[in-house]
């Protein structure tokens, strides 16, 4: 068996609803071993997704390769793919052992052997008090656990988790990724977590699956997908609070070239040749992300320059150790993050300066990223 | 901050009420109003009663003696004398084995059909209110077919003796066996819609991600049905058991349309017993007397069948 063939590989999946598209086209390769995140709003084919891969749907078109097997139309219970349910799935009238006990029970494991890997499961997630509690009787974090604990009992090639947190408070929430987060470097086992969370996608996951309408947005490291959002849902899905955009026009004007908005300016000469080649049209937005905009004052002290941009404060939002100044530029309100001290209040009326080196360009017509 | 620290004056808080708005707020008399008119309404069909046959029980009286008031107490003797009839113990036995027998076959059937109906097929939808059909019937009607089906000379025996010739023709209501199996068939045929009805419903209603769980932790049809469906389904049967049970116990309108608890009384049921002490025998203290133990049969049995239920809950 080569090493370089993927664990997983996705070709060309698309699923139909009934004649609505939930999945469309979507390519994928995962490594043995890695942390894939499917994050997405809801109803964009991630959880879809995941389901055709453990084999509870039926792909409309496409392929499904498991270390390079075709299987389509292997039923679920010959993949041995681990799925971990939003609310667990456990069966709520059985004891944990007998949850726990389940998928070896069916292959036909001895009693013996079962009590033995049973027990050492219990004890690695800390299941050993509860091992005779039925399973509807158990807290939310100690229905995780039997439900990861089963679903490894079984070995499984990959694990699916189904925004396994989602039920659970904030707070808990928290602590249980860690824990995911921790048990996954442990086992070192592949696994494909669905979120809509992006906290939780850049926390877990080595890659991270962009998702939109089906189709597949982005797929890079969590780092990437901040700083180089390749879509325009990506830059405006990843952030907190979301990037800005401001539609422009590019102009050229003898060997400078500018985006135009109004009277607003900002040169992007030595993005030219880039912007000539990709663009068609002359249609660009300016996406910003709220950390990137600062007071001229503030601007000029680190050495940034740029078009001054005149704003007036409309609304200022204090958070925890930063607040979120909305910012009227003209007609449009864009977003600024400041420090807790500052003393900026509605109405207020400054200049600001977008980060040059942090300013994302997009093709008004294809939404994608312009690099 | 001062704003918040606030509060309206003492005065302005105390709001004027009505004495019939202070009545009806009180919240145990509001109570009491709503659940009023339902309450006397179960003392009067319920209680009542009870009471009067209660009392007809322990006391030794036939209608023709005149003013029932007047009737000696006897206290537990008819209690007694029920104990040691031999006929009553028959008619009991006769009763549990037509209950057991035809609910287990309509539960049988009905999960195998609401299992079957779970997938899809062409016409299903008719296939379901048609299934449904015998239900809507009167038992009486149900009762009068199956004794028309199965008179000497009625279509089954017709089609006996199509197929395997003249001698086939069997005197149905003449072998207190076959009498039997005919009453079983007819409630049969009645209500296993009902367990079908139950049954695909609570399918219905399951939830889908343990069946789904189960299947990618590598189960089989079986498996999946033995140890996940059938589980999570015990509530909804035990309900369909109960409901059917007790309704079976009390069978009377079919056998006494069809076989008259004959030939003999190989085929009388505990009901019909105790309508023909009533009615045709007049002692209705030793009936009263009879219907009292039933009852309190009944009821320990329906206690110990659905405790389950009630840990299920928990």
């Amino acid at each position: 068996m080569s090493e370089e063939r993927p664990l997983i590989l996705l070709r060309g999946l698309r699923k139909e609803f009934n004649g609505l598209v939930a999945v469309e086209g979507l390519d994928l390769e995962i490594k043995e071993g890695e942390f894939i995140c499917f994050l997405g709003p809801s109803g964009c084919g991630k959880t879809t997704t995941l389901r055709m891969i453990a084999g509870l749907e039926t792909p409309t078109a496409g392929d499904i390769f498991l270390r390079g097997k075709r299987i389509n139309d292997l039923p679920p219970q010959q993949r041995q793919v681990g799925f971990v349910f939003q609310n667990y799935a456990l069966f709520w009238h059985a004891t944990v052992y007998d949850n726990l006990a389940f998928g070896l029970r069916v292959r036909e494991v001895s009693k013996e052997e079962i009590d033995r890997r049973v027990r050492e499961t219990a004890a690695r997630f800390e299941l050993e008090p509860l091992l005779e509690t039925r399973a509807s009787r158990l807290s939310l974090s100690a229905m995780q656990r039997v439900a990861l604990g089963r679903t490894l009992l079984t070995e499984p090639n990959v694990l699916l988790l189904d925004e396994p947190l989602n039920n659970i408070r904030p707070g808990l929430r928290e602590v249980m990724r860690a824990e995911l987060k921790r048990l996954q470097q442990q086992l070192g086992r592949t696994m494909i977590y669905v979120t809509h969370d992006q906290e939780e996608a850049m926390t877990l996951g080595d890659r991270i699956l962009v998702m939109n309408m089906g189709r597949a947005e982005q797929l890079a490291s969590p780092r990437q997908i901040y700083h180089r959002p390749e879509t325009l849902f990506v830059a405006g899905f990843i952030g907190r609070p979301p990037m800005n955009f401001l539609e422009t026009q590019y102009r050229v004007e003898g060997d400078r070239a500018f985006l135009e908005r109004g009277n607003l300016r900002w040169e992007v000469s030595e993005k030219r040749s880039i912007i000539e080649e990709k663009v068609k049209g002359n249609r660009i937005v300016l996406g910003i992300r709220p950390e990137h905009i600062l007071p001229v004052a503030e601007a000029r002290e680190k050495g940034l320059t740029g078009q001054a941009v005149p704003v007036t404060v409309d609304l200022v939002q204090p958070l925890a150790r930063k607040k979120i100044v909305d910012l009227k530029v003209g007609d449009k309100v864009i977003k600024m993050l400041v420090p807790g001290t500052s003393s900026l209040a509605k109405g207020e009326e400054l200049e600001v300066i977008f980060d040059p080196r942090k300013m994302h360009l997009f093709d008004q017509k294809t939404e994608r990223a312009i690099v | 901050m001062a704003d918040l620290v606030h509060k309206p004056s003492q005065a302005n808080a105390t709001i004027r009420v009505s004495r019939l708005a202070r009545i009806i707020n009180k919240e145990t008399n509001f109570q009491i109003a709503l659940v009023a008119p339902l309450q006397l309404l179960l003392w009067f069909l319920l209680i009542v009663p009870t009471i009067v046959v209660l009392y007809l029980s322990i006391i030794a009286w036939q209608p023709i003696l005149g003013d029932w008031t007047k009737a000696p107490i006897v206290w537990l003797k008819n209690y007694g004398d029920v104990l040691s009839d031999r006929v009553f113990w028959a008619a009991l036995g006769r009763t549990v084995a037509v209950v057991t027998i035809a609910v287990s076959l309509e539960f049988i059937i009905g999960l195998g059909l609401a299992l079957l109906f779970r997938g899809d097929f062409l016409a299903k939808r008719i296939l379901t209110s048609v299934i449904l059909y015998p239900m809507m019937l009167p038992w009486v009607v149900v009762g009068f077919t199956f004794y028309l089906l199965f008179l000497p000379q009625g279509p089954v025996n017709y089609l006996l003796r199509q197929a395997l010739g003249p001698g086939a023709a069997v005197s149905w209501f003449k072998e207190p066996l076959l009498a039997f199996s005919t009453i079983v068939l007819a409630d049969v045929w009645q209500w296993m819609p009902f367990m079908f009805l139950i049954l695909y419903s609570g399918l219905g209603a399951l939830p889908r991600e343990p069946v789904e769980a189960a299947m990618t932790l590598g189960a089989n049809r079986w498996h999946i049905f033995r140890h996940v469906i059938l589980p999570m389904l015990k509530p909804i049967i035990i309900i369909a058991l109960v409901i059917r049970a007790l309704e079976a116990f009390k069978i009377f309108d079919l056998i006494f349309i069809m076989t008259d608890g004959g030939p003999g009384t190989s085929t009388e049921s505990i009901s019909l017993y105790i309508y023909r002490l009533s009615f045709e025998y007049q002692r209705l203290s030793y009936a009263a007397a009879m219907a009292v133990l039933i009852l309190l049969l009944v009821t320990v049995i329906t206690r110990i069948a659905i405790r389950p239920l009630e840990y299920h809950q928990e």
